[in-house]
This record gives structure tokens, C-alpha cells and sequence, in this order.
């Protein structure tokens, strides 16, 4: 409420101020509408003022657009005032309300009455609706776009392009966005799309943005001396393209329909002198001039109706016509390009009204293409354009003479080669060739005609003399050539050079030079081969002139890793000779492969390596020598570099004994080859092997013979304590038995059937029983007998042989002898008397076998044989001990079952039970057991057992 | 039966190599024959009716390419869809089903040489206004993936106009063989009919927009059309070929 009252006060105080100035309002104010450049023009009538206040608001939501005092004069004819505003937003987007006062100073009058300029966003257009469409502007612009949404939708969202864009409510049903700067738009335009609430695309625009044309370099000029063709380059790219926004050029006034894309050329009639061209297009226009006198601007026609008038062997004339008869009446100048399949080349005439040249300098037999462009001499301005090509073929000639060479395998064979000739030195088809030999000593000649394929002849000068000359001419359709001639150069194989030089490839060729010779007076020749090479050899050379005394070899021959021979010969009509030679490679390679025949021989403690050398083919390179290595593994260790590579041996020199791996590589200046290896195993020399046999024999010599005598000294000692006497048992009581040796005397019945058993043998060390007539072990006499006799016990050291020898004999005498011989294993001394185990044995153990032809292994009574047998299987278990093995001893086992009282004993198992049963079951005498202790275990090993591995080594 | 024909006549030459010319004579009196032959023989129009099957979706693949492109360059966006965008001078697509079922052949084929034609005429306008619009753009600016100018969309339109005009011949062809053997009440539309624009063309409020959508709808709805054609000729087919067993 105190507002509204202000502003009717605020009214009430305008309306007094303008009725107290006198200005009097702008009657029939009028509104125009330019919506193409959105501008709205404001006339009216009746201000009497120079200046007016206008004021522009959005009718709908009556917001202010423009509030400005502006200047208008008085059209003096019409008696309006106009004023035009430009508006940022297209007219079409909603109504505008449009009222203007005259301003005096500070005097203003009222307002005239409001005018509507009525946008489309009237609800009587129902339509969706975006505004501009289909604008052209210019790029870095800014532009504002609208979308009048379709009567009953809601806005969403306005896109330029892909790009959201925020925008502002212009009234109920506008929405407006303003692009600023805006870039180049594609082919097709920019399109500007409005979309509702539910993302429907609902309205949409097109802006196009470009630039304004720009040409450039606007030439103009003559081709015939009377028209005019102008030519321009398009400058910058407009991204405008269409009917309506493309570019469209007039060249003084008149339109250059044809100026498209790339070509920007545009012709008159008539040479003008000045030229205009003007591109325009919807963002604007450019200007081009050019000026010019027509002869400063003639670029003639290209010569047409060529022709050659006359045609030879090295020349030929060519001939044109002018299209314009003017260029018959005009200096020009002219150029000719004529080709061929070896070159190309350009000549220049010039002459007056210029339409025919000689061309020289042809070869023969050549086919040609010629072209003709041409100038005006006078102020030249440009080449023309070329003619059509011409073709022809000049005509033959007589050929070159041929480059020949002879090369020699011996004395008087060698071969004539000659180059063939290229096609600008036949000048014409070849038919032949013909070789003469002749010798001016002999005053013979042979004359040979090779067709013209052939490029070498085997010649064989033995009958033609020390001096011959070759003489090769060639043939074709215009005649025969010149002769060549070479006289036959001596054969001297390398072997006979004193010196034969190294020349390197620096990259093109090989560089050759050598001290002048006063014979060469028709120059010199340098022939190269491969070296390796032995027969029928691919050679070639080069001529050097007689005042030249270096050359350079170039060959597309030349592969790497061949060496070449290069020789120089000095040339001269009466002979060819050799001046010096030298050996290249184009590129040097590691060698293809190893040395040969790699050798080593042990010298003592050194080993010489000897090898050959690689053959030459293989080297691929000057060997500048060879590494010499140890090879360990993959590892190789350099023993020596041998830079003489005529040296083929290496000595490595004190190697201990062992096993040796040397390699041996070749090198060149690319490098080693793979390397041969050889291995070899040093063995110690034959005189040391026999020195230490010696030197051990020599020292057990020695000690058996201090043994010896040790023993013979000391025998009583040795006696007593190696054969001690046995004491005789004292036994207390009266047994009836007389003290003194038992004597056995089996009866008649118990006779014991000694069987000879193959299977069994005894130990080598065995108690055996002797004769006791026989003290000494030797009574074969009483062995031989088959009476029963009395037997005396003795412990007693039997060796090897006289064992063997005096089993049978023990077995003969009786069954119970050889069981005392088997007890005879150990060095026992009856330190105490055993009670005999057979007597105490279960019965069960005492069983003896009342037909000892029952026995299934032993085959007869032998009552010790398990004493022999059980040390040979001391794995076998208690188990099997356990069974009283009666099938093979036959039964009756009186010491089987002997036990040794000592409870230690026990444990040892029954093996030991066996064990050295020192008594017969005959005897009634007590013998002592083995210790079955560890270093009872030991005693089984007789005194000549422990000799005997004393000897052999064993431990 | 032309290719069975042709066939005939290639073996002939073969044989025949010094009356070369005879035979060519030959098969072209007994090609011109054999148009009446169709007509009358049930397999040549089983045929005839496949190759316009195949034609139409070959150029229906060429109408989706095409619309995928349009929009793509034209619209700004690929996957532009507005379905409630119509064009009242193009035909219907909508069609009652039992109707569409009871159509008779030759009823089928009228509707669909009409039809085409008038996406003819259609597309065959948006293809001129569309050059208008590219005039002095060089095949610099449609430089493809591979380095290669791709061809404008005028010059696709025109493609697709090729193959809707051999598909009016195809079917006029049909229509006049059903025909031959039916009485028909109407002749097939000549395809010199002039081109009438769409009204809506005429206004000159067309907006550069707008003229885009209606290469939209166009474009749309020709593809729409030729999958109801398709139908339209599988059905034929089927017709054609009789009942199973028979």
C-alpha cells in the first residue's frame, strides 16, 4: 500500500513536471520490423525536440530491454523522426513494448502511447517455435537464440550443437540462450535444438558461421595474345557452402560461374588492362585488382602438330605449328625436352615466330620423345604449356669398339673376354663378333665368328709365339666396328709376386694407386677375380688412362667376405705387363669356419697344439692370427694370441696332470670364428709309475725282512705268545684216565665213512688236527692210513696251501679230527677250562644219525662243519639258526648245540653256537669257546690271515 | 525361367560358335516371350516375387545406413527418435491386419507401386533441396575413415532412389502379370507421373530445421514401409507357392 501510493505520487509529480516544461509527446509512433537483422525502426511524428527518451520493455513479463535517450533529427521531407534499434534477440521471440518522449534538456514530455510489437509467442501460435533459422555469421560472434515452447508443454533444456547451454525465461513461453564467440560451423550448419520437458526435441534451428572470402593473388595474362584468363588463389576456407552462402565471384563485373572449389579462374574476351574480381558471399566481400600490358603477360598456347622433317643417326630436326597466327609474329623462346631410356634432357632455342629446332647430340638407334613449350623472349612472363610428346628412333650407326681383356690361366691358355656392349655403344642390333689371333713372330693369324651372345673365347697360344694379339671387332646392320686390341700379357700366378699388396674398401670402391710406368702408353688395365676362385673365373676390369696412375675399383660384383685379387697391367702396343697386385675384401667377416686338423700332444708336462690353417674361401678376411684358450665349462680363458698368422702351433706349457679343453679361433679384423676345440688328459709319465712300484716293493721288502728278524730274535716271545704250550687240564679227582694225551680210538662200529663233498669248503685258516707223531703239521704218511689212531689236539696256523693240502688228509683220518681242525680259526689260548657244550646240549641236539648216508648236504659225519659254514652267513636270522640245520650236516651235531656260559652270549644268536668248537665229540677233554665279544669277533683271523691282507692291501 | 533360359543359350553358343548371331536372335525373341511366359507360368512370378523380396531388403539395409547417417550429420544426434513426427503425404503404415490378409494380389501390388512411388517423389525432393544446400562443399570435407571421400547423402539418396525405381519396375512387371490373369480395375501408376510436392513444402515459413526433420520422417518412414513391403512380398510368396504338399 505505501508503495502504490508512492508511485501515484511519484506520477502525479512527472505529470506536473512535463505539463510545466511544454514538450509535447511523439504522437503516431509506428514500429517496423526488420526480423532478418533483427531490427526495429521507431518513427513518429510531432517532436518539436532534437533528443527523445525510448524506452523498450518485454510486453509479457514487462521487463526493460532498452531505456536510452537518443538523438533524432527531423526528416525534413516526411517530417518524422526514425530511429532503428538493433535488437541481441530475435524480434520473433516475444512482444516488445515500444514508448518514446522529447527531451529538452531537463524538460521532457509525457510518453507517447505504447506500442506492441508483437512476437510469436502469442497464444493464438500455437507452435513450437526457435529463432533465428537459418542465420549466417560471421565467426566470433554472439548470438542469441530462442525457443517458444508449443502451447500446454513445459521447457526442458536448449543445445547448441552437443552442448547444453543455461537459458533465460523471455516470457511465458521463451526461452533465450546466448552463444558468444562462436566457432566455425561444419558443412551442414550448426543446429540449435530446443527440447521439453519429457527431452522431446520440440523446435530446432540452423546457424551457419563462417568467414567472409578472402582471395588472393589475383593474376591475370595471355594465352593467345588476345583473351584474358585470371587466375586466384581461394584464401581462407569460409565454411560456408550452399546456394545462398556460398562464394560467388565477378571479374570486372561480369560472373565467374566456373570459379569452384580449387579452380579459381575466370576469363574474358578481350584483354582489358585492369581487372576487378569481387568474391562475396552473405558476411561480405573482397576486392582484387590487376593490371598489366598484354605482351608482359603472355604465356603461350601449348605448339601443336609436332613433326620430324629429317631424322639421322646423331640428329634429328622437329618441327610445330602455332594454333594462334600471332606467335608466327612474336620473338620467342622455346624449350625442348626430348627423352630417352637413358636420360632426360632440355635445350633451349629461340628464334622469331620459333617453329622448328635441330636436335643434336642424339644417339643411334634410339627412340625419342620430345616436347615443346615455349616463351615470349621479349619480357618474358612464363613458360607455356607443354606440347603433346613426340616420338622417333634416330638410325644406326657402326658400333664401338668392344673392351676387351685376355686373362691367363697358364702359359698358353687363357681366355679372351670382352664386354658387351651397352645399347648406347652398339648403335644397333649386334650380329656378331669376330676374334683374330695373330703373331707378328710367326707371322700367323686365326680368325674366329662368334655370334653375339658370346663374350669370351678359350684361346690356346702355344703355336703362335711369345708375342700375340687379340684383335675383337663387332658387327651390326650399319657395318663393323673399330678393332680392339690387347697383346697377351704374361702368365704370373701369385705365387710368383714378391709382394702382393692389401688395399681396403673405403665404401664405394677400392682405391688403387701405383707409380707411373713409361710403357704404358695406351693405359693401364686393372682386372679383378675372387681369389678362391680356381676355374673358369668371372673377371673383370677397367681401363685407366696413361696419365692417370690411381683408380678407383667399383663393381656391383663385390660381395663381402670374398677376397679379391686386383692387378695392374701397364698396356702398350707391343706388350701387356704385370706392375703389381693387390687383395681386398669389400667387407671383412669372421671367418666361416674353425681351423683344421686341431691336435694336442702332451710333451711331459706341456701339450703342443698344432692345427692348419682355414682354407682360403672360409678366412673371409685378411687372419691376422689366432687366440689359443682354456675352456672350463663355458668359460674361456685366454692362454695366448699368436699374432703371426703363419704360425699354426701352440705350446701351453706346465699343466698338472688332468683332463685339458683348449680352443683355438682364428681371427680377422671382423672378429674370432667359432673356435675348434680339442681335449686331452694329461697321464703321468711310465718311468714314475714304475719308480713308485719299485719304491713300494722296496719298502715292503724291507719290512718283512725287519719282521723277519724281529721275529727270529724275538721267536721265543713270538712262541709264548702266539703258540703258547697248552697247559694240561687238572682235573681233581680220580677220573681213571691217565694224564697225558688222549688218545682216541674210535670203535670198530662208529667208523666214520669220510665223504668227499665238493660243495664244502673250508675256511682257509682251520684248526686242524695233526698226528701226534707229526708235530710239525707235515704227516701225510699217518693221513694216508684208515686205522683208527690216536689223535692229538693243537692249536696251530695253517696257511692257505698247506690247508688245502691237508684236509683230505685230516678228513681221512677221521670225522672227529676234522672237527677240531675247523676250531682251529682263532688265535684261542685256553686261559680256562669250558665245560664241552655237548655235554651240556639238550638231547634233542644229541641225536646222532644212525645212517649217515641220510645226510642230505654233508654226506657223511662231519661233526664241525657249522663252525666252518655260519661266519659266511652272518645275515641270516635267528630264525633259520633257530632250526637245527640236521639235513645238512647228516644229523649228528655234538658241538651244535654248545653254549657259551657267559649270559652276554645269548644275544649274539645261534650263529655263534657253531663257532670254534674247540674238542671232538670224541674227546673228553673241556676246550675253551670263542669270544663271542667284538674283539672276539676278531680272532678268526688267523696270524696268516692278517699277513696274507697285509700283503694284498686289504684292511 | 529367363535364367533357366539363358543358361539354354549359353550352351548353345558353345556349340554353336558359327551362328553366333542366329542365337542371339534366338534368345532375345525367346527372352521377350518368356515375359508372357511369367505371366502365365506360376514359377516366374514365384521368382519374379523373390528378387523384388530380396531387392527390398537390400534397400531397406541401405535406408538404415542412410537414416543412421542423416541423423547423425544432419541432427546432431544418432540416436534422434521423435515418433510423433508425421507427414501426411506420405502412406500410411498403419493397416487393419485382416484387411491387410484378405488384400487381394493385385490390390498388393497397386498399393505398393503407389506407395513407392511416392517415397519416390519424396525423397527424391529432399535429395535436390539437400544438394542445394551442399553446392561448393568439395569431397574434402566427407573424408572417410580410410582417406577416401564417402559419398554425400545426396548421392546416397540417389543410390536408394535407383533401387526404389527398379522395385516400381519389378512390381509394375507383377502387377501386369496378376493382372493378365485377373481382371483388374485400376492400371499401375505410371512412373512418369509428375512428382506432386507435399503441401507443406510449399509454405514459405519452412525452416531450415524443419526441412531436415522432414528428411527425418522421410527416411523413417521409407524404412518402415519396406518392412510392411517385405511382409507384403513373403506373403505374396507364400500365396504363390500353395499349400504345403501341393
Amino acid at each position: 500500500m505505501p508503495s502504490l501510493f508512492f508511485c501515484i505520487l511519484l506520477l502525479g509529480l512527472r505529470v506536473t513536471e512535463s505539463q510545466a516544461s511544454g514538450l509535447a509527446p511523439p504522437q503516431q509512433v509506428r514500429l517496423d520490423a526488420d526480423k532478418e537483422t533483427q531490427t526495429l525502426s521507431v518513427t513518429w511524428e510531432d517532436g518539436h525536440a532534437s533528443t527523445f527518451d525510448v524506452e523498450i520493455l518485454r510486453t509479457e513479463l514487462m521487463e526493460m530491454v532498452l531505456n536510452e535517450t537518443v538523438g533524432v533529427t527531423e526528416d525534413q521531407s516526411t517530417g518524422k523522426h526514425q530511429w532503428n534499434w538493433t535488437s541481441p534477440v530475435p524480434l520473433e521471440c516475444t512482444s516488445l513494448s515500444v514508448k518514446v518522449r522529447s527531451r529538452d534538456g531537463q524538460d521532457v514530455s509525457e510518453w507517447s502511447s505504447q506500442q506492441i510489437l508483437p512476437g510469436l509467442d502469442l497464444p493464438d501460435n500455437t507452435d513450437s517455435q526457435m529463432y533465428p533459422e537459418g542465420k549466417t555469421v560471421p565467426v566470433g560472434s554472439n548470438m542469441t537464440f530462442c525457443c517458444i515452447v508449443e502451447e500446454g508443454q513445459q521447457f526442458g533444456s536448449l543445445w547448441y550443437k552437443d552442448t547444453l547451454v543455461k537459458e533465460n525465461m523471455l516470457s511465458r513461453r521463451t526461452y533465450a540462450t546466448t552463444m558468444t564467440n562462436q566457432g566455425p560451423s561444419n558443412p551442414s550448419g550448426t543446429n540449435v535444438v530446443c527440447s521439453n520437458e519429457k527431452k522431446m526435441i520440440i523446435a530446432g534451428a540452423v546457424v551457419f558461421v563462417g568467414y567472409p572470402p578472402l582471395p588472393s593473388d589475383l593474376v591475370c595474362e595471355t594465352h593467345d595474345l588476345t583473351s584474358v584468363d585470371c587466375q586466384w588463389s581461394k584464401g581462407r576456407d569460409t565454411y560456408l557452402f550452399g546456394m545462398t552462402r556460398q562464394t560467388y565471384y565477378t571479374l570486372n563485373g561480369r560472373n565467374c560461374p566456373k570459379a569452384r572449389n580449387s579452380n579459381m579462374r575466370c576469363g574474358l574476351e578481350q584483354w582489358d588492362g585492369n581487372w576487378t574480381l569481387v568474391a562475396r558471399n552473405l558476411l561480405g566481400e573482397f576486392r582484387l585488382t590487376d593490371a598489366a600490358e598484354l605482351g608482359h603477360r603472355v604465356r603461350p598456347v601449348a605448339p601443336v602438330n609436332l613433326t620430324t622433317p629429317e631424322v639421322y643417326s646423331w640428329n634429328a630436326s622437329v618441327g610445330w605449328l602455332w594454333k594462334d597466327k600471332g606467335f608466327e609474329r612474336l620473338s620467342l623462346i622455346c624449350q625442348v625436352q626430348r627423352t630417352s631410356h637413358l636420360n632426360s634432357s632440355t635445350q633451349t632455342y629461340t628464334g622469331y615466330g620459333l617453329n622448328t629446332v635441330v636436335l643434336k647430340d642424339l644417339q643411334p638407334d634410339e627412340k625419342y620423345s620430345v616436347k615443346v613449350r615455349c616463351g615470349s623472349q621479349k619480357n618474358f612472363w612464363k613458360w607455356g604449356e607443354w606440347s603433346l610428346p613426340l616420338s622417333f628412333q634416330t638410325k644406326m650407326d657402326r658400333s664401338v669398339a668392344p673392351d676387351i681383356w685376355l686373362w691367363m690361366d697358364s702359359d698358353n691358355l687363357g681366355r679372351v673376354l670382352w664386354k658387351p656392349l651397352t645399347k648406347s655403344e652398339s648403335h644397333g642390333q649386334i650380329s656378331g663378333y669376330e676374334v683374330i689371333l695373330w703373331s707378328p713372330e710367326e707371322n700367323s693369324q686365326q680368325t674366329l665368328t662368334l655370334p653375339q651372345s658370346v663374350y669370351s673365347l678359350p684361346i690356346n697360344v702355344t703355336d703362335l709365339g711369345s708375342k700375340v694379339t687379340v684383335t675383337v671387332t663387332a658387327r651390326n646392320p650399319a657395318g663393323v666396328s673399330l678393332p680392339a686390341n690387347v697383346v697377351i700379357p704374361r702368365y704370373l700366378p701369385d705365387a710368383e709376386d714378391t709382394a702382393i699388396s692389401k688395399v681396403a674398401f673405403n665404401g664405394s670402391g677400392f682405391p688403387l694407386s701405383w707409380v707411373a710406368h713409361a710403357n704404358a702408353s695406351c693405359g693401364y688395365v686393372v682386372d679383378w677375380y675372387n681369389t678362391s676362385c680356381t676355374q673358369d673365373c668371372n673377371v673383370e676390369w677397367t681401363r685407366v688412362a696413361a696419365d692417370n696412375t690411381n683408380t678407383m675399383v667399383q663393381s656391383g660384383n663385390f660381395f663381402a667376405g670374398v677376397r679379391y685379387t686386383f692387378s695392374l697391367y701397364a698396356c702398350s702396343s707391343e706388350s701387356t705387363v704385370l706392375l703389381e697386385r693387390w687383395h681386398g675384401y669389400m667387407q671383412e667377416l669372421v671367418p666361416s669356419r674353425t681351423v683344421l686338423r686341431l691336435s694336442p700332444n702332451q710333451e711331459g708336462a706341456d701339450v703342443q697344439l698344432t692345427w692348419d690353417q682355414i682354407p682360403l674361401e672360409h678366412q673371409r678376411g685378411f687372419i691376422l692370427g689366432y687366440t689359443v684358450y682354456l675352456t672350463n665349462a663355458s668359460h674361456l680363458t685366454l692362454l695366448a694370441n699368436i699374432t703371426d698368422p703363419q704360425l699354426t702351433n701352440h705350446t701351453v706349457r706346465n699343466l698338472v696332470l688332468g683332463s685339458y679343453k683348449f680352443t683355438v679361433k682364428a681371427y680377422t679384423a671382423a672378429g674370432e670364428d667359432g673356435g675348434a676345440t680339442v681335449s686331452i688328459s694329461l697321464e703321468p709319465y711310465t718311468y714314475w709309475l714304475i719308480m713308485e712300484i719299485l719304491v713300494a716293493l722296496g719298502t715292503m721288502t724291507c719290512l718283512l725282512i725287519v719282521i723277519t728278524i724281529a721275529c727270529y730274535r724275538k721267536r721265543k716271545w713270538v712262541k709264548k705268545a702266539f703258540y703258547p704250550e697248552i697247559p694240561e687240564p687238572k682235573l681233581p679227582g680220580d677220573w681213571g684216565i691217565t694224564q697225558g694225551t688222549l688218545d682216541v680210538k674210535p670203535s670198530p662200529h662208529s667208523m666214520v665213512h669220510i665223504v668227499e663233498d665238493s660243495v664244502w669248503d673250508s675256511s682257509k685258516e682251520a684248526l686242524v688236527t695233526v698226528p701226534e707223531e707229526d708235530e710239525e703239521g707235515t704227516g701225510d704218511e699217518a693221513a694216508d692210513t684208515d686205522e683208527p689212531a690216536s689223535l692229538r689236539y693243537y692249536n696251530q696256523v695253517v696257511e692257505e696251501g698247506s690247508s688245502s693240502q691237508r684236509r683230505p688228509h685230516a678228513s681221512d683220518s677221521s670225522a672227529s679230527s676234522t672237527g677240531s681242525m675247523d676250531s682251529g680259526h682263532t688265535d684261542v689260548t685256553y686261559t680256562g677250562i669250558q665245560t664241552s657244550a655237548c655235554s651240556l646240549a639238550p638231547m634233542a641236539h644229541f641225536q646222532p644219525q644212525p645212517d649217515a648216508s641220510q645226510c642230505v648236504g654233508g654226506g657223511g659225519y662231519r661233526p664241525q662243519m657249522q663252525s666252518a659254514s655260519c661266519p659266511e652267513e652272518p645275515q641270516t636270522g635267528p630264525e633259520e639258526h633257530l632250526q637245527p640245520p640236521v639235513g645238512s650236516f647228516g644229523g649228528y651235531q655234538p658241538q651244535c648245540s654248545w653254549k657259551q656260559d657267559s649270559p652276554e652270549a645269548d644275544g649274539d644268536g645261534l650263529d655263534q653256537t657253531c663257532l670254534g668248537s674247540p674238542t671232538s665229540v670224541t674227546s673228553s677233554q673241556f676246550l675253551l669257546p670263542y669270544d663271542t665279544s667284538e674283539e672276539g669277533k676278531e680272532h678268526p683271523s688267523s696270524a696268516s690271515t692278517w699277513f696274507h691282507n697285509l700283503l694284498t692291501g686289504k684292511p | 525361367m529367363i535364367l533357366q533360359f539363358s543358361n539354354h543359350s549359353s550352351c548353345l553358343c558353345l556349340f554353336q560358335m558359327s551362328v553366333w548371331w542366329q542365337v542371339l536372335f534366338l534368345q532375345f525373341f525367346l527372352t521377350l516371350s518368356c515375359v508372357y511366359q511369367c505371366c502365365a507360368s506360376p514359377p516366374g512370378l514365384l521368382k519374379s516375387y523373390s528378387y523384388s523380396l530380396k531387392s527390398i531388403r537390400c534397400t531397406h539395409t541401405r535406408v538404415q545406413q542412410l537414416l543412421r547417417r542423416y541423423k547423425e550429420e544432419q541432427l546432431d544426434n544418432k540416436q534422434f527418435e521423435d515418433r510423433s513426427l508425421e507427414w501426411q503425404t506420405l502412406p500410411s503404415l498403419s493397416t487393419d491386419f485382416y484387411h491387410w490378409l484378405q488384400m487381394k494380389d493385385w490390390e498388393r501390388l497397386s498399393a505398393a507401386s503407389r506407395d513407392l512411388h511416392t517415397f519416390w517423389a519424396h525423397l527424391d525432393m529432399k535429395r535436390r533441396e539437400i544438394e542445394r544446400e551442399e553446392v561448393g562443399q568439395g569431397a574434402a570435407h566427407r573424408m572417410g575413415s580410410r582417406g577416401k571421400p564417402k559419398p554425400s547423402i545426396p548421392e546416397r539418396i540417389q543410390h536408394i532412389l535407383t533401387d526404389l525405381r527398379d522395385l516400381m519396375t519389378k512390381v509394375n512387371f507383377q502387377l501386369r502379370c496378376v493382372n493378365s490373369s485377373n481382371v483388374s480395375p485400376t492400371s499401375p501408376p505410371a512412373l512418369t507421373r509428375a512428382v506432386s510436392t507435399p503441401s507443406s513444402h510449399q509454405a514459405p515459413s519452412k525452416s531450415l530445421w524443419t526441412s531436415r526433420l522432414e528428411g527425418y520422417v522421410i527416411l523413417r518412414d521409407l524404412e518402415r514401409y519396406l518392412t510392411k513391403l517385405a511382409r507384403d512380398f513373403i506373403l505374396l510368396k507364400t500365396k504363390h507357392r500353395g499349400p504345403p504338399g501341393t
